[in-house]
């Protein structure tokens, strides 16, 4: 009878209450958080120039939708250490203030040092008083499936933002970043990711510029706690470290193996407005030659895009499927435009 | 004694992944598409609303169902497919309230209170996205939070609306325009708006609480509310002056925190098209906005330098020292 | 007694600070075994995803990302271990590619499960490559995509609920809707519900502004579906959808057509051609076909949809209301699904 009465009840509990377990959940973590959570005003003379992530024009390129306001960033130490992401203090600078929570008055801060490969840029605040630093998580426990949250003081400084979703991956760009599904914007973007306990995992980047982000893609990124505190003996001491960026020609494709018993490249992604899809270009397409070079794997092509300037028009054939199977070949004209390598 | 507890336990798992289920269920009957003709060019809008009564009051998003619309359709979730016929507008809200004569009583939804919402809330969207409703009688549902909660000061895209917003992470998508935004418990916490943050690109809400408000004026007098929603006298002012080059009619100046300048234009940006013309000089400029008050909108097609992209800006008043 | 009843229903309204997140801890934990599960029988395919579904090797993935019959491909499990596969049979419309990969070991996979017992607001997750985050380089971020291949192999996976079933859009007839967060790169790979399931294929994504980034809707061919197409996808080439041969519908309560019910009634023929496999099968004009194979048919894009989830010469079930006498009977009534130029019909489909 007792056993029937404690199914009825876990029956009842089951319902609604997960929803309300995790909003409590939710709201429980900001309200830990947020205090360790910074609005940035930065004031800057001039963007740095940008081209559009994958050649083309209308992809929302990195920095001119940068909207203005603030921006957030993360109390790393008591003494008023912060960390943000060095996307968020890019370009020009002419002076950066911070708000804190429970201070009236924004601070002045200083630009430590920034690491773009990493995307992390430490700033330091003279506070009055201990600042609140965020609990770390056990970065050894944490797994593919686990919940984040990510919290931001943008666009309003005076109410805290929360995204929540998954850990999709463990180890990006060499291990030093965790993914997630949380949507990364340009107003969370610097600010601290946690799990469920609120619990400090990683300080929220925007390292893969080339992953379209604004619109909340759902593939965001953050530099590990672990690998912060690695990173923070040069980043305190003024160490800047800029991103090794290469300007190349651009087809404006993102490349992939094609079949095995075929030689060439496959187009397996590409903007609408990129160079190869103005050329009529479309995924699936298998790049066989450029200009005179054949092509049968990824270093061909970029030999013979090396070789060559934005703006020059290459003839390029490939071959395209037939939904019965056939490959058909066929040639187009190319105008090659500048993407960033690095 | 342990059987039991394992089948409760495994019957509790199983009913946590019905957790949302059980919300989808009740909200379905309360939810519409819609779709209209607007009187320009005979284009087709579609869009999502919900019952308010059981008689088939619906509530939905001005943009969706314009002033002169014509053709409204709706198609509940049964499905049947009514006409409908506008019992107010509010264009400065972003609303318009509808009737169809529904055979029988309609399910209306339930009001939640958006003063009680918090921010971390679990969430729902639920609509006519890319068109579920109308072709596959499919209402879609999606999952998320209350993840943020501001004022927008800027109209953006084709909303009306400026003032507090509550943010979600449930996907909002095209033709979800007039979208309830759900508590947990399923009850109405808000109404998709067209209006965003660039920071954020996240679904924005009116709040519950202001529209029932609003709803009540509508419903009392459809005149008086039209007349209160218009926009307020005196000349509209954009807050920029251009100059006339080889490369066409540029900006010459931006006055600081102006409609101008909080729209992102910058010294140096072309304008390629203003109210549907291209002005040669700053004179004809001028002249396009002599006719606009306070609080109209006007569209411009802005070359940025880098992009080109087409704005709307609410016009403002001249600041005092500008007289 | 009465105390302990009177707690019970007292105790899901007032719960200690704690037991919140116990709840969500013990959720977590639960979504974390289930990624844990299946991770493994996820495989890397050209410039998009797949999954194992057999032991033997049976791989199933997109008909955009592997291509038709014939195809070889180099196929990588989680992990990197490689194989080569053969796309066995393809079908471009669904956007499904079946392949073998060669091999005697015993591989990782994960069951189809059934996609008709998928329930709107029901938690899944997609394993995928968005972006090729798990094919670039190892050590350095990927530029636009040089076509690296020492990768980490570690796939991306995302959270999310069911949000819409049947929807019927282009060449997908029958597509699962879901908010789970899917991009370019996740093509092939499967969307699973929390027991580790199989319930689709993703294969689409709604964009907006030309950018091919996820706005909140993905779009996952269901596995019953796939399940319908097994044996021809197997029997090799290309598959072809069903469709009923002969007949012309619109949907009930169109203009122009008196008695023929209200839109959401079903849809109405309106059109009947002799000797074909609809007259064969004793369809009339004027009737209303309101189910198939127990499948409701609210309007035309769903009559399409459903019979699209069937091959050619399947022979299916359709619930038919006809007006005999001045009264309305229902009844079924079986339909041969194939084109005639195609395939030979059967003498008379079974008569109910």
């Amino acid at each position: 009878m007792s056993a029937c009465m404690f199914l009825a009840g876990c029956l009842i509990q089951g319902g609604t209450d997960l929803q309300d377990a995790l909003s409590k959940v939710s709201q429980d973590a900001r309200a830990k958080v947020s205090p360790s959570v910074v609005a940035i005003l930065v004031e800057r003379s001039r963007d740095p120039e940008g081209v559009g992530p994958r050649g083309g024009r209308s992809d929302i390129a990195e920095f001119q939708n940068r909207p203005k306001g603030p921006c957030s960033g993360t109390i790393v130490s008591a003494d008023g250490l912060i960390a943000t992401s060095a996307f968020n203090i890019s370009g020009e600078i002419k002076s950066i203030s911070v708000t804190v929570a429970g201070f009236e008055q924004p601070f002045e801060a200083k630009l430590l040092g920034f690491d773009k490969e990493k995307d992390i840029a430490l700033l330091k605040i003279d506070a009055p008083r201990e600042l609140p630093v965020l609990p770390k998580a056990d970065l050894a426990a944490l797994k593919v499936g686990h919940f984040a949250f990510l919290v931001g003081r943008a666009p309003d400084p005076a109410n805290a933002t929360i995204n929540f979703g998954i850990v999709s991956a463990l180890h990006r760009f060499g291990g030093s970043h965790l993914q997630y599904d949380a949507e990364l914007n340009y107003g969370n973007v610097g600010g601290p990711v946690v799990d469920l306990q609120g619990r400090l995992i990683g300080i929220a980047t925007h390292i893969r510029p080339k992953t379209p982000w604004g619109q909340s893609g759902g593939v965001g990124f953050a530099l590990k706690m672990t690998d912060f505190d690695k990173l923070l003996p040069q980043l305190k001491t003024g160490g800047r470290k800029e991103r090794t960026v290469q300007r190349r020609a651009s087809l404006g494709i993102v490349m992939a193996a094609g079949p095995r018993n075929m030689k060439g490249v496959m187009v397996s992604d590409l903007m609408p407005d990129s160079p190869a899809a103005k050329a009529g270009l479309k995924v699936g397409d298998v790049i066989t030659e450029v200009e005179s070079a054949t092509i049968e794997k990824a270093e061909d092509l970029n030999k013979a895009l090396e070789r060559r300037k934005p703006g020059d028009t290459v003839r390029v054939k490939a071959l395209r499927a037939t939904d019965d199977g056939e490959y058909k070949e066929f040639q187009a004209t190319v105008t090659l435009s500048e993407e960033e390598e690095y | 004694m342990v059987g039991l507890l394992s089948l409760g336990l495994l019957a509790f798992a199983q009913d946590e992944d019905k957790a949302h289920v059980r919300v989808f269920e009740k909200i379905r009957p309360s939810i519409v598409a819609v779709r209209s003709e607007a009187t320009l060019g005979g284009e087709e809008i579609s869009g999502t609303g919900i019952f308010l009564d059981e008689n088939g009051l619906i509530l939905t998003h001005y943009w969706v169902v314009p002033e002169g619309a014509q053709k409204i359709r709706v198609w509940t979730t049964e499905p049947r497919l009514y006409e409908a016929e506008v019992v107010a507008h509010s264009q400065r809200d972003d609303l318009t309230l509808m009737r169809i004569k529904a055979k029988g009583k309609v399910k209306p939804i339930e009001w939640g209170d958006s003063t009680k919402v918090k921010i971390g809330d679990v969430a729902y969207t639920v609509g006519n996205a890319e068109n579920a409703m109308i072709n596959d009688n499919q209402p879609a549902f999606n999952f998320g939070i209350i993840s943020g909660l501001y004022n927008l000061k800027q109209p953006r895209s084709t909303s009306y609306y400026t003032g507090w917003v509550l943010e979600t992470t449930a996907a909002v998508n095209e033709k979800m325009e007039g979208a309830p935004v759900l508590d947990s418990r399923g009850r109405v916490v808000g109404l998709v708006t067209l209006n965003y943050s660039p920071h954020r690109f996240l679904g924005n809400a009116i709040p519950s609480n202001a529209l029932q408000t609003r709803i009540e004026q509508m419903l009392k007098d459809a005149k008086a509310a039209a007349e209160a929603a218009k926009p307020i006298e005196g000349a509209g002012y954009l807050g920029l002056s251009v100059k006339a080059t080889e490369q066409g009619l540029v900006v010459d100046r931006v006055d600081k925190d102006g409609p101008a300048d909080l729209a992102g234009i910058k010294p140096g940006n072309r304008i390629l098209v203003f109210r549907g013309k291209t002005p040669a000089n700053a004179d004809e400029f001028r002249a396009a906005l002599a006719d606009l008050k306070v609080g109209d909108y006007v569209f411009l097609k802005v070359d940025f330098g880098s992009f080109v992209q087409e704005i709307k800006v609410e016009l403002g008043s001249a600041p005092e020292e500008k007289k | 007694m009465t105390a302990a009843l009177l707690t019970l229903l007292v105790a899901p309204v007032q719960e200690p600070d704690d037991a919140a997140l116990q709840r969500v801890l013990a959720f977590q934990d639960r979504l974390q075994k289930v990624v844990e599960k299946v991770r493994p029988a996820y495989v890397f395919i050209g410039g998009g995803s797949g999954v194992c579904i057999s032991k033997d090797g049976w791989v199933l993935t997109n008909h955009h990302v592997a291509g038709p019959t014939g195809r070889e491909w180099e196929v990588r499990f989680t992990g990197g271990k490689a194989y080569n596969g053969r796309v066995i049979g393809h079908d471009p419309l669904h956007d499904i590619s079946l392949i073998k990969l060669d091999t005697t070991d015993t591989l990782p996979y994960a069951e189809l499960g059934d996609s008709d017992a998928l329930q709107i607001g029901q938690h899944v997750i997609a394993v995928g490559n968005p972006f090729m985050l798990g094919t670039g380089q190892g050590g350095q971020p990927t530029p636009g995509g040089h076509g690296r291949t020492d990768g980490n192999w570690d796939p991306t996976i995302t959270f999310g609920i069911v949000s819409a079933l049947h929807r019927h859009q282009d060449a997908y007839s029958d597509a699962i809707h879901t908010d789970c967060q899917i991009n370019p790169g996740n093509s092939g790979g499967p969307l699973i519900t929390l027991e580790g399931k199989v319930i689709g294929i993703n294969g689409r994504i709604a964009m907006r502004f030309h950018n091919r980034v996820n706005t909140g809707i993905g779009y996952a061919i269901p596995s019953n579906l796939i399940r319908n197409f097994m044996d021809a996808y197997k029997a090799g080439g290309r598959v072809r959808r069903g469709y009923i041969d002969g007949v012309t519908v619109t949907n009930c309560g169109h203009e122009g057509y008196e008695n023929s019910g209200e839109y959401g009634d079903g849809v109405l023929v309106v059109g009947l051609t002799e000797d074909t496999p609809a007259a064969k099968a004793g369809l009339k004009e004027g009737d209303i076909i309101v189910k198939i194979a127990g499948h409701r048919v609210v309007n035309d894009n769903r009559f399409h949809g459903v019979l699209s989830t069937y091959p050619q010469t399947s022979i299916v079930p359709i619930g038919v209301k006809r007006k005999v006498a001045g009264e309305w009977k229902e009844f079924d009534l079986k339909v041969w699904l194939g084109d005639p130029n195609h395939f030979k019909p059967p003498e008379d489909p079974k008569r109910d």
